[in-house]
């Protein structure tokens, strides 16, 4: 192939620095779905873990489903079961209003660099109460890697 | 411009073509947001939500009352707020089970046949009840739509049925899910066939229908 020194060159650098431009938007692209990808797949685990807390883990002894009673031990052991798989667990319960009523696990340090960044997963229950009445509140899962 | 060079800068563009294709296609694929889209979550979410008004009191929603019609037996005794019924400690979804058997509706030849009801502010009341306990447990996340309704029992010339509606489909854009709940209605199926004879004046077992006391709760979840 001869080139010109002149039209050709120019025009083979031009061209050149369109595809580098190609290449990083292709990259960014890449890192972008990788990233969204990930996220899902955290929060579909965020949101086996919630089902799980619900169901089995904090519900209430014979009691109806949806209802759940925060247990320390209970989730403790759950924690650690994670644990060994490198996930970590914050759960929270709040009233609608917005209270605080129980919490457990370390809060995730947001300017450390995790794994995978901490996902969240909330879901409305029933908080036991006494036998006669239950609580209605909002059970919010945080959980991330690394 | 030699040929050559030419040759090389259609390659390089049919190459930047590609790559911007595979750019596109690789941003189309990834998932969006899944707290809005997931069909999953959604499901979940509807069940707690269902659970929840199963299990928790409309006391704890600001709970609900309504008055009694009173208007047209004009011998009852009413002093001061005596016609006010509360319902704090029944949960919601006994509310609802309540409403449907108070306010059947009786369709004879198509049209709705109004029958005069003591209960019937309890209905209307207890849409705008059900709409704003649901507005604070869904909180935006979602738009729904919240059916509750009994088989419709076909009794040849009078059609006897419960069918009530609460939604939110402000900026809704596709339904993620639907979840279902039965509840039964606290009357058994001789008592609930002697309320439905009372109101139209036909035996439904002489008319040969046999009646289910269910009443079906959907809740629908729509993305926003």
């Amino acid at each position: 192939m001869a080139f010109s020194v002149g039209e050709d060159l120019f025009s083979v650098l031009t061209i050149t620095g369109i595809v580098i431009i190609f290449v990083v938007v292709l990259c960014h692209s890449y890192h972008v779905y990788m990233e969204r990808r990930n996220a899902y797949q955290d929060f579909n685990l965020a949101l086996d873990i919630a089902e799980r807390l619900v169901n089995q883990v904090l519900a209430a002894d014979g009691g109806q489903p949806g209802v759940i009673k925060p247990s320390s031990d209970r989730l403790e052991n759950y924690s650690k079961i994670l644990a060994l798989h490198g996930t970590n667990l914050r759960v929270e319960i709040r009233s609608f209003s917005g209270e605080l009523l129980f919490a457990h696990g370390i809060k995730p340090d947001l300017f450390k660099e995790y794994f995978s960044p901490p996902v969240s997963v909330s879901l409305p229950v029933a908080l036991f109460w006494d036998q006669s009445s239950a609580l209605p509140c909002e059970l919010s899962v945080q959980v991330w890697r690394g | 411009m030699g040929e050559q060079g030419f040759g090389y800068i259609t390659d390089m563009l049919v190459f930047s073509v590609l790559i911007s294709t595979a750019a596109l296609m690789l941003t189309g694929m990834a998932p969006v947001d899944p707290r809005v889209d997931s069909a999953r979550y959604a499901s979940s979410f509807a069940h707690s939500v269902l659970y929840l008004l199963q299990n928790t009191s409309a006391e704890q929603f600001g709970g609900f009352e309504y008055k009694l019609d009173t208007e047209f037996e004009p011998d009852l005794p009413v002093v001061g707020d005596s016609a006010k019924r509360e319902l704090r400690y029944k949960t919601i979804t006994q509310l609802l089970a309540e409403d449907a058997l108070l306010n059947l509706h009786v369709d004879i030849k198509g049209a709705e046949f109004q029958v005069r009801r003591p209960n019937e502010r309890m209905d209307e009341k207890l849409r705008i009840f059900l709409k704003s306990t649901l507005d604070r447990i869904i909180g935006g996340r979602f738009g729904y739509r919240l059916r509750a309704r009994t088989e419709v029992a076909d009794l040849g010339s009078a059609r006897v049925h419960f069918e009530s509606e609460v939604a939110d489909l402000t900026r809704a854009r596709t339904q993620l899910c639907t979840e279902t709940l039965m509840l039964s209605l606290p009357v058994s199926r001789e008592e609930l066939a002697w309320h439905i004879e009372e109101l139209t004046g036909i035996d439904p077992n002489e008319a040969g229908f046999e009646i289910d006391p269910i009443l079906e709760v959907t809740l629908e979840l729509w993305s926003r």
